[in-house]
């Protein structure tokens, strides 16, 4: 057999082309004709026009209605088909292979920004969007007392169990205020802590989650005497007892008592609490847990109510019939709660006599638009984090459609010989958003399981109750296909025009990759890169700064050396008068002790949860609320500014006076004199009056400069808790004290806190999120950074002749850095300029977490500005001196 | 869809297979037109004429029984059917018509 003269390319093609049975005759006919040819024109004449025969053969398929002769019309009409898919992807895989390094880089970079993405939208979905797990919860209502001018959810257990009784058509569950955390082992002093909601019986069937294990809480674990028992949070469980399945029907000890646990809630239920309970018990064990005698009609501890709408009984029927009740009941206007103390802390407290303030009636708030306090912040963290989670992933993707730009340029030949041969505009399309397409899912795959291993640790550091499940849901899996998916198309579509529209064939071996809307493109994609980085290190610095601020952030008093002692009081031994005679004693023998300065009671230490009252005053306005003892202010170190604080005998006689800060007084006294005012201008239905004004101390929240506060003389010595001054090192004193407290009653649980350990708790949230900020900025910059790099070097490549002829023309080394440099630069300089402008607009939304740094502080912007500055010149600086250094002669010789 | 008219390329293909003698095939009828237009035709071009002009019911093709001349192949042949010898022929009519007119100097 003679060597075969056609040309090898065009046989392959007129192999793959689909002739079907006419095959056979095409082949004769080509054969024929290049025989003729090669006898009358020779063999060189009859190769080329075998080619372009077989070429037209394809041409042919696409153009005239495609159908060779006799060949029928069925077999082109499936347009799209799972062989096409198949096809692209083994395509995609074998360009993907044929540059690793550029895959690789890209592939990392994608995954980065999309577990990065991803993470931080489950930190996000855990903290703000996370499912209450209540069934039905547009049906939930949360039951309001109707004031003159607002509205509270604190009810008093005698008023539960009235309305509860009266109530016949709604039905109303009861809610203990205030979660407390208890000791879960059997001695009480060590273990976890786990903290526990009381719940009235028929909570659960309210709120009807499933069970994972065992049984909910139901109205008989509720009845007096009832065996105490509880119900385990799902992810307390799983991740403090690691599920273990026996539990059911075992012991938990909390403040000394067993409580047999009967089940475990379904994942993810998280009830009505702000933050989920570790455990739930009935509020018939109240006593149990924290003294006194059982509830009953005549306990005013404080409840919250929720209920649930009945199928088609519309909200206002329901309130009507709770006011009528609320009404004929005549609450307010008994012995009943001070709403504006009704907001206790602790460990919910009996609640004294004082003034009433008349309750009007009833007015239930669906449950789900509660949002309440956190609504606003968590708003803005929203915004902010999809932010920054959208500018990652930009970045990102820009990487990816530069690197695909400067590939797909490369490819224009392959493209260009594959329109020729008859391939449609949109198979190449299609072909090339395979390619991008399966990049971004590979990097997806690669994203899910960085986020595996980075959620917990940012969960961490964020410092996410444990109560929370960390685990990613289906939420965050579907985010992460989202991202996958958006940034593979995203990356791949401009490319993929790109290419078409340079597409030609026969290409110029030669060709510049310089045509000006690849160029533009370039360009935009550069600028745009750098204007993510600028907002993201913007971002990133402003919120380092904000924490290096709120450590540096006056709080009003000296932090070190000031320790807080709680007491719980056992079940049933203790009552007012005698929690008064253990603290009198406690802080005789207190006051004793060597390296004790000064100590008072409060209910509410600094950095110890908070008692806030919101009162309507044009807008919502937060006071923090305090009962204290008359050293308290002296035992912080608050400052008097007017008038005077109230003395030991007015703390025992619980006169009706108040101290406000200097916040307060400025927001509600401008240009008076506060002393002598009445407080009932502040608290609607105070009836004490101000005595005096005190240096503000930020105690609750370091977000909140304004330290509005109302100290009141204490009366509720079950509340109490201790504040201690200590001028020496307080490791040796905590174990003094703790030998103190147990010499006077050892039945009496104690525990000692330091307060600089609270106000580092309440640090490490601004910390947390400027570590986020900064992990986020890192990434952004390192992306920005290798994509500069890569469409530098690759930019100069392409201009290496025109590079060359300026050498050999008499330009030197450092002319052509400087002109490709400025040519680089330029788009990052636009960049920077739009992302400056950007971050100046943005930042604005930060200024709650800044904690007082001015969001348009010139110092972070150009510290922002200098940064990226420095290093996009690094990065242009490094290919652009090798593509100078090229030797002329050797590249124009190539020619 | 039948009873259409001729392209250019179309009309040379048609004449081509008749100028052959028709029951002619693809080879001869490319080296034809090449030979009569003087310029290079692909054989794509003339199989896709092909296709049009039989799906236009100008040409019809039949299976022909093998040949020596090809290995003993079978191979489809060609042939203008009156329809498509009808319609060159109106097409060259007309065309006359013009010349004639040109030729003459008369206004149409």
């Amino acid at each position: 057999m003679t060597h075969d003269a056609r040309p090898r390319l065009a046989r392959l093609l007129l192999r793959i082309l689909p002739l079907g049975e006419r095959r056979a005759d095409v082949e004769d006919d080509l054969m024929e004709l290049f025989e003729s040819r090669r006898a009358s024109r020779g063999t060189r004449y009859a190769r080329r026009r075998y080619f372009s025969d077989v070429l037209s053969l394809w041409r042919g398929r696409r153009r005239s209605e495609p159908r060779l002769p006799g060949q029928a019309e069925s077999v082109r009409s499936s347009r799209f088909s799972l062989t096409d898919v198949f096809q692209d992807l083994t395509y995609a895989a074998r360009m993907l292979r044929r540059s690793p390094a550029v895959v690789l880089i890209t592939i990392v970079g994608l995954a980065v920004a999309i577990s990065v993405g991803t993470s931080m939208f489950s930190i996000l979905n855990i903290i703000a969007f996370r499912s209450t797990g209540i069934r039905d919860s547009s049906a939930l209502v949360s039951v309001m007392r109707a004031y003159r001018n607002g509205a509270g959810n604190a009810w008093s257990h005698s008023e539960y169990l009235q309305i509860r009784d009266h109530a016949r058509a709604v039905k109303v569950e009861a809610v203990l205020r205030d979660g407390a955390s208890f000791s879960t082992s059997r001695d009480g002093d060590a273990g976890h802590g786990a903290s526990l909601l009381l719940v009235s019986g028929g909570y659960f069937a309210m709120m009807l989650p499933r069970v994972s294990q065992g049984r909910l809480l139901t109205p008989a674990d509720d009845e007096p005497g009832a065996q105490p028992v509880l119900v385990l949070n799902h992810a307390w469980w799983s991740r403090m007892l690691a599920a273990d399945p026996s539990i059911v029907g075992r012991s938990v000890w909390l403040n000394g008592t067993p409580f047999v646990v009967v089940g475990v809630t379904e994942r993810g239920f998280a009830g009505t609490a702000d933050t989920p309970p570790a455990m739930w018990t009935t509020l018939a064990n109240y006593h149990v847990l924290h003294g006194g005698p059982p509830l009953d009609r005549r306990s005013s501890t404080s409840v919250s109510l929720v209920s649930r709408l009945a199928p088609g009984v519309p909200i206002a029927q329901a309130e009507a019939a709770l006011t009528s009740i609320v009404q004929s009941a005549g609450f307010g206007r008994g012995e009943l709660v001070d709403p504006n103390q009704a907001v206790g802390p602790g460990s919910g407290g009996e609640y004294a006599p004082a003034a009433p303030e008349p309750v009007t009636g009833v007015r239930l708030l669906p449950f789900a638009t509660r949002g309440g306090k956190n609504a606003g912040q968590v708003a803005l963290i929203v915004v902010v984090v999809l932010t920054a989670i959208g500018l990652v992933l930009v970045l990102a993707c820009a990487n990816v459609t530069n690197l695909l730009l400067a590939s797909a340029i490369a490819r224009r030949t392959e493209i260009g010989l594959r329109i020729a041969l008859g391939a449609r505009r949109g198979r190449i399309v299609r072909q090339l958003l395979t390619e991008s397409l399966s990049l971004g899912l590979i990097a997806g795959a690669l994203g899910l399981l960085f986020t595996v291993w980075l959620l917990p640790i940012l969960a961490g550091v964020v410092d996410v109750p444990d109560t929370f499940d960390v685990r990613p849901d289906g939420r965050a899996y579907a985010f992460l296909c989202f991202i996958s998916i958006l940034a593979g198309l995203g990356a791949g579509l401009a490319p993929s025009k790109g290419a078409l529209r340079d597409a030609r064939w026969p290409t110029s071996r030669r060709s510049s990759g310089h045509s000006t809307g690849s160029k533009r493109q370039r360009a935009v994609l550069v600028g745009a890169q750098a204007a993510a980085s600028m907002v993201l290190l913007v971002l990133a610095v402003l919120l380092a700064r904000g924490a290096a601020h709120a450590a540096r952030l006056d709080i009003g008093f000296d932090a070190s050396g000031l320790m807080t002692i709680s007491a719980v009081f056992q079940r049933g031994t203790y009552d007012g008068p005698r929690a008064q005679a253990y603290w009198d004693s406690a802080l005789e023998r207190v006051r004793a002790l060597p390296g004790v300065q000064s100590s008072a009671l409060a209910e509410v230490p600094p950095f110890s949860g908070s008692s806030r009252v919101t009162v309507f005053r044009r807008a919502r306005y937060t006071i923090n609320h305090n009962d204290t003892q008359a050293g308290y202010f002296e035992t912080l170190g608050l400052r008097v500014l007017a008038g005077r604080t109230y003395t030991p005998a007015e703390v025992s006689a619980r006169a009706p006076v108040a101290v406000i800060s200097e916040g307060l007084a400025r927001d509600f006294f401008p240009g008076e004199n506060p002393v002598g005012q009445p407080l009932g201008r502040i608290l609607e239905g105070s009836q004490s009056t101000i005595i005096g004004v005190v240096s503000n101390a930020i105690t609750a929240r370091l977000r909140d400069p304004r330290a509005a506060a109302v100290y009141q003389p204490i009366h509720d010595m079950l509340a109490a808790r201790m504040v201690v001054r200590a001028g020496g090192p307080s490791e040796a004193l905590i174990k003094s004290l703790q030998g103190t407290f147990q010499s006077i009653d050892p039945g009496v649980r104690v525990g000692i806190t330091k307060v600089s350990d609270g106000l580092d708790r309440q640090l490490a949230e601004p910390t947390a999120l400027s570590m986020m900020a900064s992990l986020l900025a890192a990434v952004a910059l390192a992306l920005a950074l290798i994509g500069l790099y890569g469409v530098t070097a690759f930019v100069t490549g392409q201009r290496r002749l025109e590079i060359s002829v300026r050498i050999a023309l008499g330009a030197s080394g450092s002319d052509v850095m400087r002109l490709l440099v400025r040519d680089s630069l330029r788009p990052v300089l636009y960049g920077l300029a739009a992302g400056a402008i950007g971050a100046a607009l943005g930042s604005r939304v930060l200024t709650g977490v800044l904690y007082g740094l001015s969001p348009a502080d010139p110092l972070t912007f150009a510290a922002a500005l200098i940064v990226l500055l420095a290093a996009s010149a690094g990065a242009v600086v490094l290919p652009t001196r090798r593509a100078a250094a090229v030797d002329p002669a050797a590249v124009l010789r190539e020619v | 869809m039948k009873g259409e008219r001729l392209g250019e390329f179309e009309e040379f293909t048609l004449l081509a297979v008749r100028a052959l003698g028709d029951h002619t095939y693809a080879v001869p009828v490319q080296q034809f037109v090449e030979e009569a237009t003087g310029r290079d035709v692909s054989l794509g071009a003339v199989y896709a004429a092909l296709a049009r002009l039989e799906n236009k019911g100008f040409v019809r093709s039949s299976m022909a029984a093998a040949t020596a001349r090809r290995g003993g192949k079978s191979k489809r042949l060609y042939a203008v059917t009156p329809l498509g010898l009808r319609t060159a022929r109106e097409l060259h009519r007309m065309r006359q018509e013009i010349w004639t007119t040109i030729a003459e100097g008369r206004q149409p």
